[in-house]
């Protein structure tokens, strides 16, 4: 949790301007599987530009975070408003059966797709029967 | 056994304000001004933003991992129809998923438009994962600046 707080205070430059407001944090929502070779983590974090997406991993957690692009609603009439001005953050704790400093990241149509390749010695294997 | 291991680090917070968040939304939406659930009675329902300034009335729909050839908006009767059907990228085993939080399958949106609007000249945008839809106002429901000779 203390881990969690300090990154917080150390946001990045591209955070700065959305420092004045105050801010409200989301988990996005995730989809989580595996296959032989690779964990791949799939996170909504839709109105996020892609530069303003950081993915950190410190020892064995793995910290997701984005901001939002804030709304600019003061020249208009709000008629509805159910999308709320948050922000993204989510940690995950990593195994050792994968590759921490293999992790390759893309964002696309609002989605965040992190893919982690296993470790060798935790992929399966195929066993030759004699 | 890899994926059991890569588990969540608890954050009571953040689940917490998840949750007050869908609620706000369910009770927002319930017997919301103009705004209902489709047809389709889908469960789903994407959090909407409607807008409006003197030109046009402005919709935004936050829809995370839709594609914009799955998307269909329709117009009628000065209802804005949002449909779409949000599928799996990839073929995934149900039974190598660790976390399903994501939702995927068919949803319905349809947002009442307060003042009629020109269907013909309506612009969609998809950027992001959020969906802008601009409605122009027909000419008559403009605000009119009229002049009144003073005798």
């Amino acid at each position: 949790m203390s881990n969690v707080q300090k990154r917080e205070d150390t946001a990045p430059a591209a955070a700065d301007a959305y420092q004045a407001q105050p801010e409200r944090w989301l988990s996005p929502r995730a989809l989580i599987y595996a296959n032989n070779d690779e964990v791949v983590l799939e996170l909504e974090m839709p109105g996020v530009q892609r530069d303003k997406i950081e993915v950190t991993v410190e020892r064995d957690e793995l910290t997701v975070t984005g901001w939002r692009q804030a709304e600019n609603y003061e020249n208009v009439q709000v008629l509805h408003q159910e999308r709320a001005p948050f922000h993204y953050k989510r940690a995950f704790v990593l195994s050792e059966s994968v590759r921490a400093d293999k992790i390759s990241a893309n964002y696309d149509n609002g989605v965040l797709r992190l893919t982690i390749p296993k470790a060798e010695d935790s992929k399966p294997r195929r066993i030759a029967i004699q | 056994m890899t994926t059991r291991s890569l588990t969540r680090r608890w954050d009571p917070w953040s689940d917490l304000w998840a949750l007050q968040d869908e609620v706000n939304r369910l009770f927002e939406t319930l017997p919301a001004r103009g705004i209902r659930q489709g047809l389709l009675g889908t469960s789903y329902l994407p959090p909407v933003d409607v807008l409006k300034d003197k030109d046009a009335i402005t919709v935004k729909v936050d829809l995370p991992g839709m594609k914009k050839e799955d998307l269909e908006i329709t117009v009628l009767n000065d209802n804005l129809c949002v449909r779409g059907t949000k599928k799996l990228d990839t073929e995934v085993d149900e039974r190598n998923i660790h976390t399903r939080e994501r939702f995927f399958g068919s949803f319905e949106r349809v947002i009442g438009l307060p003042d009629p609007i020109d269907p013909e000249r309506i612009t969609a945008r998809f950027v992001d994962g959020v969906l802008t839809v601009v409605c122009p106002l027909r000419e008559s429901a403009k605000p009119r600046q009229i002049a009144v000779e003073v005798k």
